[in-house]
Parts: C-alpha cells; structure tokens; sequence
C-alpha cells in the first residue's frame, strides 16, 4: 500500500505554526490577515485547477454513479454532525460544520477558526484530518466486502488527491475517475455547506 | 461585513468559473505542486493564528471528540453509500 508523506508534513507545518506563535511577533490581527491571504490564494488555485479538469475530464457515463456517492457522502456527513452534536454536546451549527468540511481539513480549519475561534477551528482541523488519515488506513479493507465503488463516500473531498492513491491501487480506471469525480464535486459543495452552516 | 463572511465562497466559485471556461488553454503552472505549497503555507498561518494555547487542551478534549467525530462520519457515509446503491443504482 503506498502512502502518501504529504499528510504528516501538512500536520506538522500546522503543529510548527502553533508552537512558533508565541515568538513570532505577529499580533493576533497580523496572524488572522495571513491566514486570510494564504486561504483566499489556495482556495483560488484550487477551485481553478478543479474548474479546468472537471472540463478536460469526461464525465458522463460516471454521472449517475458519482451522484449518488456525492449524496451519501452529504447525508451521511450531515448525519454524523447531527450525532455528534447530540453526543458530544457541541451546538447543532458548530458540529454540522465540521462534518461537512467532508475531510477538506485546509479549508474546514481555518474556515471554522475564523468563524467560530480558536477550538471550534481545531476541532474541524483534526476531524477531518482524522477523516482522511482513517480513509487512506481503512479503505482497502472496508471495500473486499463492500466492493470497491461505495466505500469511496468515506474519503469526501480528499478522494480527488491524497486519499486517491489508494483508491488507484484498485486498478480499475473507472474506479479511479469516480473517485476523482467524487472528490472534485465534493470540493465544490464544501465551501457553500459549511457556509450555510454556519450562517 | 457580509461579504467579508462569504469571501471563501466568493473565491472558490470565482475561481471554479475561471478555470472551467480557461482550463483549457490558461493553465496554472505546476497547479497541484502549486497547491501543495500554499496549503503548507496555509496550514502554517493557520497555526501560526491560532496559537499554541490549544495544545496543552489537545490531548484531554480534542483529538478523541475528533477522532469521533471522523469515525461517524466514514460509518454513516458508507452506510448512505449502501443504502442508496441499493435503491437507486
């Protein structure tokens, strides 16, 4: 199984900006408009990237396939932050929006920090981290008894990169392009989910 | 500060609708390494903005609530999967 390293050193890029902050010298507003800048250009060099492959790649005769794993992945996601608000005691809002960053943890991280502080941000952070951590972990065996296409709701967003290095193990190239698919539209209601979210 | 709320939203389709109509001819150089990089950087900064007061709290409530929270969600993801595969494909 080939793992990617990518992950750890996104973890530890995030734990090294944590630690250095007390000596950085940058005040909490500085801090906050870096943020702010690094986030607008990565969600700009990303959703064009996804924009001029979801033109280049054909997509027709996944449509139906990839519409019904994108709707599982949202239900199920919705589902879970309405669970996990119940249980964990966590507001109904703060919890739908870290389930439905859908393992976009770049994104769900920073998005939640800014909109609801400092914990809710590392919840959504580590939450979808683990989300795909336990997608690259868990999907080869989750799929030799639930085949191969429906275990790929549990990737989210990362289907579309990080987590489809294992999904292309599969060596079916259908495979591989749902699973990009997924990713790509998955991407996409990302931002307007978690924004209705938490409006 | 409506607009400064939805600014995340705003990029992301702007740039969706960019790189769908110019994918094709406009592409971004080294797009994926490209986005490799600014998510370190951006992963840095959001560190670097929230601070290191979370750390010593992450290890008591954090990481198991998240650990728990990215287990429901695979399982009901997967279940949804099943369900509706069954239904609908």
């Amino acid at each position: 199984m080939k793992l990617s390293i990518f992950p750890a050193v996104l973890l530890c890029s995030f734990l090294a900006g944590s630690i250095l902050s007390p000596f950085s010298g940058l005040g909490r507003d500085d801090s906050s408009s870096f943020q702010i800048i690094a986030l607008a250009s990565f969600i700009f060099v990303v959703s064009y990237d996804v924009g001029s492959k979801m033109r280049a790649s054909s997509m027709r005769s996944i449509m139906k396939q990839t519409f019904i794993l994108v709707i599982s992945c949202i239900v199920g996601s919705a589902v879970a932050g309405i669970l996990f608000a119940i249980t964990a005691g966590l507001g109904i809002k703060l919890s739908l929006g870290i389930a439905l960053g859908m393992g976009w943890y770049t994104f769900d991280g920073p998005a939640l920090a800014s909109y609801a502080g400092v914990n809710a941000g590392a919840l959504g952070f580590f939450s979808n981290f683990f989300r795909e951590l336990l997608t690259l972990i868990f999907y080869l065996p989750i799929s030799s008894f639930a085949g191969r296409i429906k275990p790929i709701a549990m990737g989210g967003a990362t289907t579309m990169d990080t987590t489809l290095t294992v999904m292309r193990n599969s060596r079916e190239p259908g495979i591989t392009a749902l699973a990009f698919a997924h990713g790509a539209l998955v991407s996409f209601f990302v931002p307007l989910l978690v924004t209705i979210a938490l409006i | 500060m409506i607009f400064a709320d939805y600014y995340i939203l705003i990029v992301f389709v702007a740039g969706f609708i960019l790189g769908l109509k110019n994918g094709d001819r406009l592409k971004i150089p080294h797009a994926e390494k490209l986005g490799s990089v600014l998510a370190i950087v951006l992963l840095f900064a959001t560190g670097l903005s929230l601070g290191s007061s979370w750390l010593s709290e992450a290890f008591t409530g954090i990481l198991p609530l998240s650990l728990f929270m990215a287990l429901l969600s695979i399982a009901f993801s997967v279940i949804m999967a099943e369900l509706l595969w069954r239904n609908f494909s």
